[in-house]
C-alpha cells in the first residue's frame, strides 16, 4: 500500500484512540457475556458476538469474536428496527431470533439496546448469543434433520423485551415455557442484557466526552476508514473472474445426494463481487443459510486474503458485494429449516477461499476441516430433570502456500473455543474419552495440512437423544497446487465394540455406555509432497504425524529406525515416485 | 536483633538493568544500577551488593533481609532456554498441551501460528487409567505405562517431567502414584505434579502451568543455589525472599520448587511500588506504566489496590496462578506496538521505529506533578482521576492523551536538551487500549491486559515513547 492510497486522517492519534475506545467497549461486552453466561456453549465455547452499531443500524465496531457473525448483527438490527410498530425509547431492549426477520437460526437470540444521549439515539449496543435450547423437536435445537422452521423451536419476531426499563413479563413467560431449560435461557439472556448495559454506559461516556455529534461523525470516519483500506486491498488483487465449486455431502434427509456450492469471484479495479449464483436450491434438511451468514463467509475469505487489518465494520460491507439468489441454500426463504445452517456457512467459507485461490494463486490456504462439527446430547435424568450438552469442534487448517496448516486450532470462520474435558464432565452426564490428534492423518504436500482431531463422547445417563452435524465424509478437504486432499471425517458408534459406521448428519438414540467417536477431517496439503523438506518429514515421523509408510510412499522419504533421513535412498525413492 | 532493626536489601533484575536498593537501619535509602549480566545474572548482583554496601557503609552482617525480583522465569520462557521437558498424561489426551483451547486471538489471519509447545509431541507420553469428575476411579492407573514412559523419556535425554492426568484436581491418587513410581525409577529427574501446582478444573491451563513449572524449575533451582551461595559468601546471613507474581513474597526454597509463582516477579514489584506511592500522594486510582529495556508493562490500580488476574501468558504459554493485573510485556526489541497505520499528507513525514535499548529515552514535557520516578523507572501517568464505570479503553485513551506532548513516537537517540519533534508521522496506540481487545478471547484472562504481538510492517510502525527524563530514571521509592 502506498501513502497516496492511505486514508488521510486529520488527527491520527485522536482517531486511533477513538477506534480503540469503541472497539474496547464491544470487547467489554463480550467479556461480560463470557463471565456471566450460564451455558457451556457461551462461557466455554464462546459462541456469541457483540457489537456497537450506529444510529442507522450500521456496524461500527465488533467485539473480537466470531467471523461467522460478522454482518449478522447489522442485518438483524436493521430488520428489527424496520419491523418496530412503535418508537424506540430509552430503556428499551429489542429481541429477535427469527431467521426470516433478519436472524440466522433460532438458537441465536439477538438483543439490541438503543443508547441515548440527550434524548437522541446515538448508537445501539448489540449482542447475539447461541442459547443452549430454544425448544423444538430435538434437545439443543440444533438438529440437522428437521425439515421446516416450525420443528426447530420458538420463533421470536422483532419485539420489545424491555419497555423503558421494564421487562415484558408476558414475552418472558412465553419464552420460558417453550424451552427445555428456562433457567439457562434466563441466565444467558441476563448476560446478554448486562453486556448491553455496560456498553450503554461506555458509549454514553464516550459520546459525552466527544460530544454527541462528533461521536456520530467519528463512527462515520471509522467506517470510511475500513472501506478505504478494504478497497485499497482489493485494488492490489489481480483483476479477473474465477468460479469454484464444492459439495456438501448431503442434507441429512436425502442421504448421499451432494449439494453444490458455487462461488464466483469477480474483481475489477477496486470492485469485488462474491456471487453464489449456481448454488443449490434450498434443501429439506436444516442446513439452509440466511443471507447474513453467507455474506459473513464471503467477507471472511476476502478479508483474510487481503490481510489489511481493516476494522470490522460497515465499511468492509460497502467494499465487497455479495450476491446470493433467494430460495437457494445460500439465502433460504420460508419455511426452510436452518438450525444446522452453521455447517453450510463453514463450507461456504471454504468455497469462497477456493474462489479466492483461483483469483490469487499462492495467496490462499488449502481447504480446512470444514467444521465445526456440532454434537448435541440431550435427555432427562431419573428425576425427569433435563440435561443438554452442546459441543462445537473444529481443528485443522489447510496448508498455507508458505508453511504447514495448523492442527488443534479452530478454523478461520469458526474461531470458537473448546469445551474443556474436565468442565464437560463436571457439568454433564457425558464423558470425553478421547480428545487428541489422529496419527498420520494430514493431507500431504510440500506443506502439509493440519492433522485431524478426534473427540469421543460416552453417555453416562440411561438414555439420550444424540444429534450430529458433520460433513466432509464424501467430499474431502481439497489440496492446492498438487497438495493432497485431507482425510475425510468419520463418525463411529462404539469404536471398541460394534464399531457401527454412521453418516455425517443424524439424530439417534444413545444409551448408557455408548460412545460416539468423531474424527474431524484433516486439512488439505499445498504443493507436491515429493518437494517437502525430508527433515520436516523426519520431524513429523518422530511426532507420529507421519508413518514410515506415508513417509516412504507419499513423501518418498526413507528414514532410519531412529528417524534420521537416509538421503541417497530418499533421492532414489523420490525419482522412482516422480517417474 | 530482629530483622526490622537491620538493613534491607532489594535486588531487581530486568532485561537491561539490575537495580539495587538498600534501606539502612536508619531508614535511609541507597540505590545502585548496573547492566544486567545475561550470561550469569549473579555477576551483576555480586558487583551491585559490594558497591552498595560499601557506599552505604553497611556491613554484610547488618543485612536482615534480601528481597529479589527477577525476569529469569519469563526470559527462560521467551528465549526457550529451559529444561528438556517430558509430559505424562492420560491416554486419549496426548495433545491437550498443543490443542490449547482451540481458539486464536486474531481474526482473518491465515499466517497465524500457535506458540511452539514447550513439550513436543514425541515427549508427550500417555498412561491408561481414569478418574471421573466426582473423584471416583473409573479405570485403575496402569503403572506399567508409567514405567514405559519413564524409560522412554529417560532414554531421550529428558531432565524434567510434568505429570497432568485428567480430573486429578478432583482426585490426585493416580498422579501421586505416578509421581512415586517416577521418583523411585528416576530419582534425579525434576518432577512437577499438576495437582500440587493448580488443583483446579480445566485440563489445559493445569497442564500448561505444570509444564511451565517443569520447564523453568531446573533453571531456577540452579540460579537460586548460586545466588544463595553468593550472598552467603559475602557474609550476609539474611533470608532470601522472592517477589511473587501476586505481589507477595515467598521464601527462596519455595520459589525453587514452584517457580510458576514468580514468573512475573519483576512487573509485580513495580505495580506494588506504584500503588504505595500512589497512596502516599493521594492518588488511589491510577495507571502504572513500567518501561524497561526489554518490555513495557501497564497496570491498573483501582482504589489503592492493584487488580488481580488468575490466568495469563508468557511467550504465548498459558500460566494459571494468581498475579497482579499488570498488562503489557510487549517487546520493544521489535518495532511497533500496534497498528499505527496512518500517514498524514505531510511530505516530510518520517516513519519511526523504536529500538532497544529504550532506557536511553529522554525528554518529558509531562509536568512534574504528573510524573514520579519509581524504583525500576516506573511511572505513574494517571494522576487524572479514573472515572468509575468508564471503559478501560477510555481510561487508556486518557493516559496517552496525558503523555502526548512527551515526544510521542520520536526516535530514541538524541540529547536531553532536544525538544521532542512534533508528532506528524504516526499514531500511537497506547499499550492498554491495544491490550483490552485481546483480553477476553485469546487468553480468557479475568481482566488481564496484554498487548498483541507486534506484527505490522516495520516501516509503518511506531511506538509511544513516553518520555523518561534521564535524571529521573532511578529514584528512591518515596517521592521527594
Amino acid at each position: 500500500m502506498t501513502s497516496e492510497t492511505d486514508p488521510a486522517i486529520a488527527d491520527p492519534i485522536a482517531f486511533q484512540l477513538f477506534r480503540h475506545a469503541i472497539t474496547g467497549i464491544a470487547n467489554e461486552m463480550a467479556l461480560t457475556i463470557f463471565r456471566t453466561a450460564y451455558s457451556g456453549v457461551l462461557k466455554n465455547i464462546m459462541d456469541y458476538s457483540t457489537a456497537i452499531c450506529d444510529r442507522e443500524g450500521r456496524l461500527a465496531a465488533q467485539g473480537l469474536s466470531l467471523p461467522g457473525h460478522l454482518c449478522s448483527i447489522p442485518v438483524a438490527l436493521k430488520a428489527t428496527l424496520a419491523a418496530m410498530n412503535e418508537p424506540v425509547a430509552e430503556g428499551d431492549v429489542l429481541v429477535m431470533n427469527d431467521p426470516y426477520s433478519g436472524g440466522m437460526h433460532l438458537p441465536d437470540i439477538f438483543t439490541f439496546k438503543p443508547v441515548f444521549v440527550a434524548g437522541e439515539v446515538v448508537a445501539y449496543a448489540c449482542a447475539v448469543c447461541h442459547h443452549t435450547d430454544v425448544g423444538g423437536r430435538v434437545a439443543g435445537s440444533n438438529a440437522s434433520d428437521s425439515t421446516e422452521i416450525f420443528q426447530e423451536g420458538i420463533r421470536i419476531p422483532p419485539l420489545k423485551l424491555y419497555r423503558k426499563g421494564e421487562v415484558d413479563r408476558t414475552l418472558m413467560a412465553m419464552l420460558e415455557s417453550n424451552v427445555r431449560m428456562p433457567d439457562r435461557l434466563r441466565g444467558d439472556l441476563r448476560g446478554q442484557l448486562a453486556a448491553c448495559r455496560i456498553a450503554e454506559q461506555g458509549v454514553q461516556a464516550l459520546a459525552k466526552t466527544e460530544g454527541a455529534e462528533a461521536f456520530v461523525g467519528k463512527l462515520d470516519e471509522l467506517m470510511s476508514y475500513s472501506e478505504i483500506l478494504t478497497r485499497n486491498g482489493i485494488r492490489n488483487l489481480p483483476d479477473g473472474e474465477f468460479t469454484f465449486t464444492d459439495y456438501i455431502d448431503d442434507d441429512g434427509i436425502d442421504v448421499g445426494k451432494p449439494i453444490p456450492l458455487v462461488c464466483t469471484v469477480r474483481k475489477s479495479g477496486e470492485k469485488l463481487v462474491m456471487d453464489w449464483t449456481g448454488t443449490s436450491p434450498q434443501v429439506k434438511g436444516a442446513i439452509n443459510n440466511t443471507f447474513s451468514y453467507t455474506a459473513a463467509a464471503s467477507y471472511t475469505a476476502v478479508k483474510t486474503v487481503l490481510g489489511d487489518g481493516a476494522p470490522n465494520n460497515d465499511g468492509v460491507f460497502r467494499a465487497i458485494e455479495v450476491i446470493a439468489p433467494e430460495g437457494t441454500i445460500a439465502n433460504a426463504v420460508m419455511p426452510a429449516a436452518c438450525a444446522a445452517r452453521g455447517l453450510t456457512g463453514f463450507r461456504m467459507a471454504d468455497c469462497a477461499f477456493g474462489a479466492m485461490a483461483g483469483l490469487a494463486p499462492g495467496r490462499v490456504l488449502a481447504c480446512s476441516d470444514g467444521g465445526n462439527t456440532n454434537v448435541s446430547i440431550g435427555g432427562y435424568d431419573g428425576d425427569r430433570k433435563p440435561f443438554i450438552f452442546v459441543d462445537f469442534v473444529s481443528a485443522a487448517w489447510g496448508a498455507r502456500p508458505w508453511k504447514d496448516g495448523l492442527e488443534g486450532n479452530t478454523t478461520l470462520f469458526a474461531n470458537m473455543a473448546s469445551y474443556s474435558t474436565e468442565t464437560v464432565e463436571s457439568e454433564n452426564p457425558v464423558l470425553i474419552t478421547v480428545n487428541e490428534f489422529v496419527d498420520d492423518s494430514a493431507g500431504a504436500g510440500k506443506f502439509r495440512g493440519g492433522v485431524a482431531m478426534r473427540r469421543d463422547y460416552m453417555l453416562l445417563e440411561d438414555e439420550a437423544v444424540l444429534s450430529v452435524r458433520a460433513d466432509r465424509q464424501a467430499f474431502r478437504p481439497w489440496g492446492l497446487e498438487g497438495g493432497h486432499d485431507g482425510a475425510p471425517g468419520v463418525n463411529v458408534m462404539n469404536p471398541d465394540g460394534a464399531a457401527e459406521k454412521l453418516v455425517s448428519k443424524f439424530t439417534m438414540a444413545m444409551r448408557k455406555g455408548d460412545v460416539l467417536s468423531h474424527c474431524l477431517p484433516s486439512g488439505g496439503g499445498y504443493g507436491n509432497p515429493l518437494e517437502r523438506d525430508p527433515q520436516a518429514v523426519a520431524e513429523d515421523w518422530l511426532d507420529d504425524f507421519v508413518s514410515t509408510e506415508t513417509a516412504r510412499d507419499i513423501y518418498g522419504v526413507i528414514l532410519t529406525a531412529e528417524g534420521a533421513v537416509d538421503l541417497p535412498a530418499t533421492q532414489a525413492r523420490r525419482a522412482e515416485l516422480a517417474a | 536483633m530482629t530483622e526490622t532493626a537491620k538493613s534491607r536489601l532489594a535486588i531487581d533484575i530486568g532485561g537491561t538493568f539490575t537495580d539495587f536498593i538498600l534501606e539502612d537501619a536508619g531508614g535511609e535509602l541507597h540505590s545502585f544500577k548496573t547492566l544486567t549480566t545475561h550470561e550469569d545474572y549473579t555477576r551483576a548482583i555480586g558487583t551491585g551488593i559490594d558497591r552498595l554496601l560499601s557506599v552505604a557503609g553497611v556491613a554484610p552482617a547488618e543485612v536482615g533481609q534480601v528481597l529479589h525480583a527477577t525476569t529469569l522465569g519469563s526470559n527462560t520462557l521467551l528465549e526457550r532456554t529451559g529444561a528438556k521437558t517430558g509430559l505424562i498424561t492420560t491416554k486419549g489426551f496426548r495433545d491437550v498441551l498443543e490443542i490449547r483451547d482451540l481458539r486464536m486471538p486474531r481474526l482473518y489471519d491465515q499466517d497465524w501460528d500457535k506458540p511452539e509447545t514447550l513439550v513436543r509431541r514425541r515427549w508427550r507420553r500417555v498412561a491408561e487409567g481414569r478418574m471421573l469428575a466426582d473423584g471416583t476411579e473409573m479405570a485403575p492407573l496402569s503403572e506399567n505405562d508409567i514405567r514405559e514412559a519413564v524409560a522412554f523419556l529417560k532414554a531421550g535425554g529428558i531432565t524434567s517431567v510434568a505429570v497432568c492426568l485428567i480430573n486429578s484436581y478432583a482426585n490426585p491418587a493416580h498422579e501421586i502414584r505416578a509421581g512415586e513410581i517416577i521418583r523411585e525409577l528416576w530419582p534425579e529427574v525434576h518432577l512437577s505434579l499438576s495437582h500440587e501446582l493448580l488443583p483446579e478444573e480445566g485440563e489445559y491451563p493445569r497442564t500448561s502451568t505444570c509444564v511451565i513449572n517443569a520447564y523453568v524449575q531446573p533453571v531456577f533451582k540452579d540460579y537460586i543455589a548460586r545466588l544463595k551461595g553468593l550472598i552467603a559468601g559475602r557474609g550476609i546471613a539474611a533470608p532470601l525472599f522472592f517477589m511473587q507474581s501476586n505481589g507477595g513474597l515467598t521464601p527462596a526454597e519455595t520459589a525453587a520448587e514452584q517457580p510458576i509463582h514468580i514468573i512475573e516477579s519483576g512487573p509485580a514489584a513495580g505495580v506494588v511500588g506504584a500503588s504505595i506511592l500512589g497512596a502516599a500522594t493521594g492518588t488511589e486510582t491510577m495507571i502504572t506504566l513500567d518501561i524497561g529495556g526489554t518490555t513495557a508493562k501497564a497496570a491498573l490500580v483501582q482504589d489503592g489496590r492493584p487488580g488481580m488476574a488468575t490466568e495469563f501468558q508468557v511467550g504465548g504459554h498459558v500460566l494459571q496462578t494468581e498475579r497482579l493485573l499488570s498488562g503489557g510485556g510487549f517487546s520493544l526489541r521489535v518495532p511497533a506496538i500496534d497498528l499505527a497505520a496512518f500517514r498524514t499528507s505531510k511530505p516530510n513525514a518520517i516513519p519511526l521505529r523504536v529500538e532497544r535499548p529504550f532506557c536511553g529515552a529522554l525528554h518529558s514535557s509531562i509536568p512534574r506533578s504528573r510524573m514520579a520516578g519509581l524504583k525500576k523507572g516506573a511511572l505513574i501517568l494517571g494522576a487524572t482521576p479514573y472515572v468509575p464505570g468508564r471503559p478501560l479503553s477510555a481510561l487508556f485513551a486518557l493516559t496517552v492523551a496525558l503523555s502526548r506532548p512527551a515526544g510521542l513516537g520520536r526516535p530514541i537517540q538524541g540529547g536531553a536538551d532536544q525538544a521532542p519533534p512534533a508528532v506528524t508521522a504516526c499514531a500511537v496506540t497506547p499499550p492498554g487500549s491495544a491490550a483490552v481487545p485481546q483480553v477476553p478471547f485469546s487468553w480468557r484472562s479475568r481482566g488481564t491486559l496484554r498487548t498483541r504481538h507486534p506484527r505490522e510492517r516495520p516501516e509503518r510502525a511506531t511506538s509511544g515513547a513516553w518520555g523518561i527524563r534521564r535524571d529521573r530514571q532511578v529514584q528512591p521509592l518515596i517521592p521527594a
